[in-house]
């Protein structure tokens, strides 16, 4: 089930702002129930088949987290790796499995290939158990004695499986001690729709765009063509993913919960560092706190940081998909990161912004490519058309241009921080119009934006969200 | 406590009485079991299976039916096409708008010239086949190709799109070089039509079918064509023996059906009559039907295609007992369909066949009546297409 769905809006949700809401304040372990009652069967509905997977990772991590808080190292050391071999061990069958049987095939040897569905939000809920665990060995988070909570921590449905990662130490507080207001309510409802119109009025819009170029041969693609499919790519995957957060924080705010950001705006960028702390923070950070910190960080001879820099980005793109690509895609920014700290970085700094910014959203652009391409050698023959080596334009570019106008327009805008901006300037003019602006401007619109949205979804098909495969 | 914010519950009240309001009404409202503009069924409620559930697709099932019948769809879908319309859209609702002309959005694509080598041979060898059946007895069979709508008027696609159409084109060029090495007579009808100057009356603007003019030239070039092949003297109308009645009612060609109706269009539908009446029967199907071959809507707002015939219809049998003239069997896609409005005029009996809506066998068909003349008639885009009116050994359907 994705929130961009009637099902969803129309059925889960009311059943279970009714159910939730209907329970007094005090009966909070009985809201919880209902809140984790939901959140398995909102899992459940993208497949009955993998719901079991959910459970034992949740009791892997419940019984790796009792065990990760004994006073015993040993019992400790048990209760983490125990933890971490189970959810990397299922991570590992149902994601990498068939890539790995695959390259060994390719090496020579004869290792049957599994056919295996990937499992929705595996990769999600897996970092997500690990997380709290982890905190736990480190002493960073307490121990959550009742199952129901590490189930409710793991298995809430807003994040469950497309995130934010929400670490335990986020949310551990208010899991038991939250509190539902009108005022907390309202913000989650405007920031929801504002997610959902993102979603259904343009990302699926670019995602139109994108598909029907990216379906192509790329060998005979006009340049004109390449670059367009390339730039609604990366106008989808921001727009799509940052919608999802979006949604996601709205509806934990909606339930007493406070999420943190995702996304910071990361097509603004002028340097691919800044890009990153910009981009899906809750992964960028994960990875840090989790791998790159452990290994010795930055504080170690250039050598060593180099090689934790390629470990986490060899492992960033593995995490995104089990396929060379991937692995290329994060070898990638693992090349421009190393670049910008030890060769360009100075440069960068002292250039205009403009080119900063180009080189950025270049960077960007690029990897993006490589991230959706569905093979190196299409990813290859895609470049090729980008830089002139394809075919001769035929006018598909100004199709795409002329037919989705409106959209390529609003998210031009929409990539930048106008909210931030106009914002910032009618709190400064502190008078009348301003203040009922501030208030009233952001609700109209996100009840403008839900009927648009409804609209579209009658009205259309088109509604994947990419960050699901993950 | 903290002041209430009007705002704060104007926002949380409209969202949730919309969520509410919205469930309430697709459960309520009357479930309807196809969309008349999109011209196809809606979703029917899912059966429940464990294999469905285990692999997510019975909650794919369900989403998909509950979008088929949400609440407001329909003016939903109306208003979607007036904003698609006033943003300037190049396409809407998968229609070109062109000065006057709705035409269909193919896309950007290309032609496969051995796959469609491969396929103009298996339907050739189709076609000789039914022309050996319809041989043994003594009749004669002519396969007939007509021009696409979208084929007819590609001049009015905008510079931009692709209106060179290269896989329709390479149908017929192949076909007619398969059919000729197995000597089927085939006929095109479009290269006649160019012969004459692209008349502008030929083809809708709005449909993707011909007008009644354009079946009525169609008629003749057939006719001659059919006389051509056994020497016969067939009569044929012509413009002196007919005319024409211009329908007043707005015409909802397919094109302007898929936007909604949202767009009218200055074309009217047009009925022939012979000046000289032709009295005749009519079955459907094997059963007795009015003698009328012009179906007029009742209380329907829109004039669509199927005035002509009602409609597609698996079979139809119609005599004017006058046994000096010969018989024909006219099987094809909806283009028959206004074809035979004409036809019948100049035999003795007509049957018409829609392969698509019916498993009867054309070959049985065509050994049990032993009709002078079968004809197929397709357009450029399904010449190929060895289902439905293919008379090929497969199910399906086409256009």
């Amino acid at each position: 089930m994705v929130f961009s769905s009637l099902i969803f809006l129309l059925f889960f949700f009311p059943a279970l702002f009714l159910c939730y809401f209907c329970l007094p304040k005090r009966l909070r372990w009985l809201r919880n129930c209902v809140l984790l009652a939901f959140s398995l069967l909102f899992y459940r509905c993208g497949g009955a088949g993998y719901f079991p997977l959910l459970l034992a990772s949740i009791g892997a991590n419940y019984l790796g987290g009792l065990l990760a808080a004994s006073k015993r190292p040993a019992v400790r050391k048990l209760g983490l790796w125990g933890a971490v071999t189970v959810g990397l061990g299922l991570l590992g069958w149902f994601k990498y499995a068939g890539f790995a049987a695959g390259n060994l095939n390719r090496l020579g040897l004869s290792v049957p290939v599994p056919e295996i569905v990937l499992p929705v939000g595996i990769s999600f809920f897996t970092f997500q158990g690990l997380s709290y665990v982890i905190d736990v060995y480190r002493g960073e988070a307490r121990c959550q004695r009742n199952p129901l909570y590490v189930a409710l921590y793991v298995a809430l449905f807003p994040q469950l499986v497309a995130g934010p990662i929400v670490r335990y130490t986020t949310v551990e507080r208010e899991i038991t001690q939250r509190e539902e207001t009108l005022h907390a309510f309202s913000q989650g409802v405007v920031r929801f729709l504002f997610g959902l119109g993102k979603k259904m009025l343009l990302a699926n819009a670019m995602g139109e765009v994108a598909d029907g170029i990216f379906g192509q041969p790329a060998g005979d693609m006009a340049m004109s063509l390449a670059w367009l499919g390339a730039l609604a790519y990366t106008l989808q995957i921001y727009f799509d993913f940052s919608a999802y957060s979006d949604m996601a924080i709205g509806l934990g705010r909606m339930f007493g919960f406070h999420f943190l950001e995702n996304f910071n705006y990361p097509y603004i960028s002028r340097s691919v560092t800044e890009f990153w702390r910009r981009w899906h923070i809750s992964l960028s950070s994960w990875f840090r706190d989790y791998v790159y910190i452990p290994l010795g960080g930055s504080r170690c001879s250039r050598g060593r940081n180099l090689f934790n820099l390629t470990v986490v980005w060899l492992l960033t793109g593995l995490w995104h998909g089990a396929s060379w690509n991937f692995v290329l895609w994060g070898g990638w920014f693992l090349v421009l990161l190393a670049g910008e700290r030890y060769l360009w970085g100075g440069a960068l700094k002292r250039a205009p912004a403009a080119v900063g910014w180009l080189y950025a959203m270049l960077a960007a652009v690029l990897g993006w490519v490589l991230f959706r391409s569905p093979g190196l050698r299409y990813a290859l023959g895609y470049f090729r058309a980008m830089f002139g080596l394809g075919g001769p334009a035929d006018g598909q570019a100004v199709y795409y241009l002329l037919e989705y106008w409106p959209e390529w327009i609003v998210c031009l805008i929409a990539m930048l921080p106008w909210k931030l901006w106009i914002q910032q300037r009618l709190e400064r003019r502190r008078d009348a119009l301003s203040a009922v602006v501030l208030d009233w401007g952001p609700k109209l619109l996100a009840l403008g934006l839900l009927w648009l949205s409804y609209g579209k979804l009658v009205s259309g098909s088109f509604n994947p969200f990419i960050y699901f495969q993950f | 406590m903290k002041k209430i914010r009007i705002s704060e519950l104007f926002v949380s009240l409209c969202f949730l009485a919309f969520l509410f309001g919205m469930m309430a009404a697709t459960l309520l409202t009357e479930k309807e079991e196809e969309s008349f503009f999109e011209n196809r069924n809606l979703a029917a409620f899912p059966a429940y299976t464990a294999e469905a559930d285990g692999d997510g697709s019975y909650i794919r099932a369900l989403e998909k039916y509950f979008t088929d019948h949400a609440a407001l769809r329909e003016p939903l879908l109306r208003w979607k096409t007036e904003m698609d319309l006033v943003l300037e859209r190049p396409v809407v609702n998968e229609t070109v708008l062109s000065d006057g002309w709705f035409l269909p959005y193919l896309g950007y694509r290309q032609a496969d010239r051995e796959q469609t080598a491969a396929d103009a041979e298996a339907m050739a060898d189709n076609l000789a086949h039914i022309r050996d059946t319809t041989e043994e007895y003594g009749g004669h069979y002519c396969y007939v190709a007509v021009p696409n709508q979208y084929i007819y008027w590609a001049e009015a696609y905008p510079g931009y799109m692709d209106r060179a159409f290269v896989q329709e084109y390479l149908n017929l060029e192949l076909l007619s070089a398969a059919l000729a090495e197995r000597g089927v007579d085939f006929l095109d009808v479009g290269t006649a039509v160019e012969a004459l100057g692209h008349p502008e009356g030929y083809m809708s603007r709005v449909d993707h079918h011909y007008t009644m003019e354009g079946a009525f030239l169609t008629y003749q070039i057939l006719m001659e064509q059919l006389r051509a092949i056994t020497g016969e003297e067939l009569p044929i109308l012509r413009e002196e023996d007919v005319t024409f009645e211009t329908l007043p009612d707005p015409y909802l060609g397919s094109r302007a059906r898929k936007l909604m109706g949202v767009v009218t269009s200055q074309e009217q539908v047009q009925l022939l009559h012979p000046r000289e009446e032709v009295p005749f029967t009519r079955q459907d199907n094997g059963a007795d039907s009015p003698s009328q071959v012009y179906i007029l809507p009742q209380e329907e707002e829109y004039v669509t295609y199927a005035v002509y015939m009602g409609g597609d219809v698996a079979q139809t049998t119609i005599q004017t007992h006058r046994e000096e003239l010969p018989s024909i069997l006219i099987y094809g896609d909806s283009f028959t369909n206004a074809l035979e409005c004409i036809l019948y005029l100049s035999f003795d009996r007509m049957d018409a066949l829609d392969l698509r809506y019916t498993n009867i066998s054309l070959t049985d068909y065509i050994q049990e009546t032993q009709p002078d003349y079968v004809v197929c008639l397709r357009d450029y885009s399904s010449l190929l297409v060895l289902s439905g009116n293919g008379g090929g050994e497969e199910d399906g359907s086409s256009d």
